[in-house]
């Protein structure tokens, strides 16, 4: 399963809640560099395949690849897999970023505190190294002179700005973002999309769960669309946006799209 | 272990102690609610010195163990010509405790009548009294009365602490009981599950007047 | 008032002030101890032991103190189980105490969203390091004012162990009121000496709290 331009994989990821199945075996790859959307009605099951993908909640079924490295588990000499010890899975997600819809900014920290914290005692660096590239990236988002400023005096929009430099601090290979403009008042998220838009160009890999459809067509390489559990159509922004193969797909556009 | 006969043999005196702190907790209840409408009225009020009468008579009963204040009390009445009267002070003491919390539960009952509530009542004409005994205070007596509950509760339970100037409620009785008979498993254990069995039941009602009140608002 | 009395007796009285501080310090941290391993059991998930805490602390939110006290004092030794007057205060000081300590910890946990914690996992945060940078600072701030209520209400209580014979300041007052006849004078004056004390304890955790919450202040 080695491919070395293969950020990350996933085969056959089925998530039951109970009696609730919530994906019904899911298979996707991104590519080094390249940016996916996910796109879909509400409960299509976009989130929980993001949390699947970082091990947030561990799929029922399925495997995921980290550059060709599963994740969560491990193979024992008799040939079963096991969950993998706590520091391995650690180790595995300070790789995967993650940027959520309701932010979660520690409101302890100031924003460079949010930045900082990952590197400083995941990563293990100094302080002042952690300080420093925390400037670089706050300056990278936009918010070099919020640096001090705690979560609570900042806009939602600049609060998940911070939450995009916390994530790309620790230089993931690759960020998984869930409905992160969601959560935010309409004129604020401009200032979001433009960050990632950035992103985008920089060659990082992103996933993108998103209602943005503007978003999709600008920067994403490949959109997937998802309905209850699987994924029904993937292709080019321009194929899907304009010429939706499903009638799943197209009703859902509609209604995004006016 | 558990002398059978002892147990049957103190019910009786047990009974008649009961009844003294039934008496007991109702008194301290009618004496919190007094004081602490009372005293809330104080301190929302606009008189300045109402209002530090209030604000410290609250802190001094919340600043000082049960027990002082009743030492207090009942040292204190007879400097005031009132001589021997136990259950007066212990009454006195539990009461005066009680509605200083009284008074911080009904502020924050009063505090969540909407003003628009007020301005509906001057609107349509209402004196300033009127609007109170009509439509403040009913509404905060409502708002707080799980919280009354509680508080309740914990007259109940600070009662035995009547003990220590002699009343003879149901601590005291077991006092003497196990005094006598040099036992007192036969009747501090029943004593114990009496009191669980009866405050137990007004936190459950306490929480079910919170369900209902949930429900009346939504 | 007769200000000569309670200078004649200062130094009786600050002996049973020494001892009132002791207990309590010993009984918050005991509380406090007790208090944290009942929160760990009822997130045991291990069914028995989830009812027993539950069970204990519905019979400590329905039992008098005094009562408690008294169980411990005269029932215990009993069935075989004594103790001397100052651990048997601190004995029940300490299980009164516990549940409402559980009930403030498992509070303030509660109250910082999981989301946080999800946050600190996906940077690869360990267990440890999300209780110690992630959940401890907050909920601390959280807990400061239930706390703060908790103890002085446990202060309060420790004047009920002069009734065994705990020779702290209430029952240092009794026994200076056996001295003199002014038990008015002198027991207005240790009501006094309690309420400075205790106000002045509880102004200054509104300072610290404050100080801990300083984050969430807005604009």
């Amino acid at each position: 399963m080695k491919n070395d331009n293969e950020a990350i994989r996933a085969e056959g990821i089925v998530k039951r809640f109970g009696d609730l199945t919530v994906l019904r075996g899911v298979s996707l790859a991104v590519k080094r560099g390249e940016v996916v959307c996910i796109m879909g009605p509400s409960g299509s099951g976009k989130s929980t395949l993001l949390r699947c993908l970082n091990w947030l909640s561990p799929p029922t079924e399925g495997t995921v690849w980290l550059a060709g490295e599963v994740l969560g588990t491990q193979e024992t000499p008799n040939g079963t897999r096991v969950p993998l010890p706590d520091s391995k899975l650690r180790r595995q997600r300070s790789r995967i970023g993650m940027v959520f819809q309701s932010f979660n900014l520690w409101p302890h920290r100031t924003a460079i505190g949010n930045v900082m914290e990952g590197p400083m005692i995941v990563s293990g660096i100094t302080k002042s190294e952690a300080r420093r590239l925390a400037t670089e990236i706050l300056t990278r988002v936009g918010l070099t002179e919020k640096a001090d400023v705690y979560p609570a005096k900042l806009s939602g929009g600049q609060q998940q700005r911070v939450a995009i430099a916390r994530a790309l601090a620790m230089q993931p290979e690759i960020i998984l973002f869930d409905e992160p403009t969601s959560a935010l008042d309409p004129e604020l998220v401009g200032e979001v999309l433009d960050v990632m838009k950035s992103l985008a160009t920089q060659e990082i890999t992103m996933i993108v769960v998103t209602h943005e459809v503007g978003f999709a067509k600008d920067a994403a390489d490949r959109i997937l669309f998802m309905d209850e559990g699987l994924i029904v159509e993937e292709g080019s922004p321009s194929e899907f946006l304009e010429n939706p193969k499903e009638e799943r797909s197209r009703q859902f556009l509609e209604r995004y799209l006016n | 272990m558990f002398n059978t006969e002892l147990f049957f043999n103190s019910v009786p005196t047990l009974a008649t102690a009961a009844v003294v702190t039934f008496k007991l907790f109702v008194c301290c209840v009618c004496l919190s609610l007094m004081f602490g409408t009372l005293s809330v009225m104080l301190q929302l009020s606009n008189n300045r010195a109402g209002y530090w009468l209030s604000r410290t008579y609250v802190s001094v009963m919340r600043g000082t163990p049960l027990l002082v204040q009743l030492f207090v009390v009942f040292f204190g009445l007879p400097l005031l010509g009132i001589k021997g009267q136990a259950f007066l002070a212990a009454a006195l003491a539990i009461g005066l405790n009680s509605g200083a919390y009284t008074t911080e539960i009904l502020r924050a009952g009063i505090q969540n009548v909407p003003v628009g509530h007020l301005e509906a009542a001057a609107s349509i004409g209402m004196s300033r009294l009127r609007t109170w005994t009509r439509v403040v205070l009913p509404q905060a007596f409502t708002v707080s009365l799980p919280a009354l509950t509680n508080e309740f509760t914990i007259v109940l339970k600070s009662t035995p602490l009547a003990s220590v100037v002699a009343v003879t409620e149901l601590t005291y009785a077991g006092v003497i009981i196990q005094a006598r008979a040099f036992s007192a498993i036969e009747v501090f254990l029943p004593i114990a599950v009496g009191y669980i069995v009866i405050a137990l039941s007004f936190t459950q009602l306490a929480r079910w007047l919170e369900r209902r009140l949930r429900d009346f608002h939504t | 008032m007769e200000l000569s009395i309670i200078f004649k007796y200062a130094p009786m009285l600050l002996q049973g002030l020494q001892l009132t501080i002791i207990i309590s310090i010993g009984g918050i941290i005991c509380s406090l101890a007790l208090g944290s391993v009942l929160v760990a059991l009822s997130r045991s998930g291990i069914r028995a032991v989830v009812i027993l805490v539950r069970v204990y602390t519905e019979i400590i939110l329905g039992i008098p103190v005094l009562v408690l006290l008294y169980l411990i004092y005269f029932v215990l030794p009993e069935v075989g189980i004594r103790f001397s007057e100052i651990p048997t205060g601190l004995l029940t000081l300490t299980l009164y105490y516990s549940p409402y300590m559980a009930e403030i910890i498992r509070g303030a946990i509660n109250a910082i969203p999981t989301g946080q914690v999800e946050a600190a996992r996906t940077v690869g945060m360990s267990n440890f390091q999300i209780a110690k940078r992630i959940m401890v600072p907050q909920a601390l701030g959280l807990a400061i004012p239930p706390l703060t209520g908790i103890c002085i209400g446990l202060v309060k209580d420790s004047a009920l162990l002069s009734i065994i014979s705990v020779h702290e300041l209430a029952y240092q007052t009794k026994q200076a009121v056996a001295r003199t006849f002014a038990p008015f004078e002198l027991w207005a004056f240790v009501a006094f000496c309690y309420w400075a004390i205790l106000s002045f304890w509880e102004v200054s955790m509104r300072k610290v709290e404050k100080r801990v919450t300083r984050y969430r202040e807005i604009g």
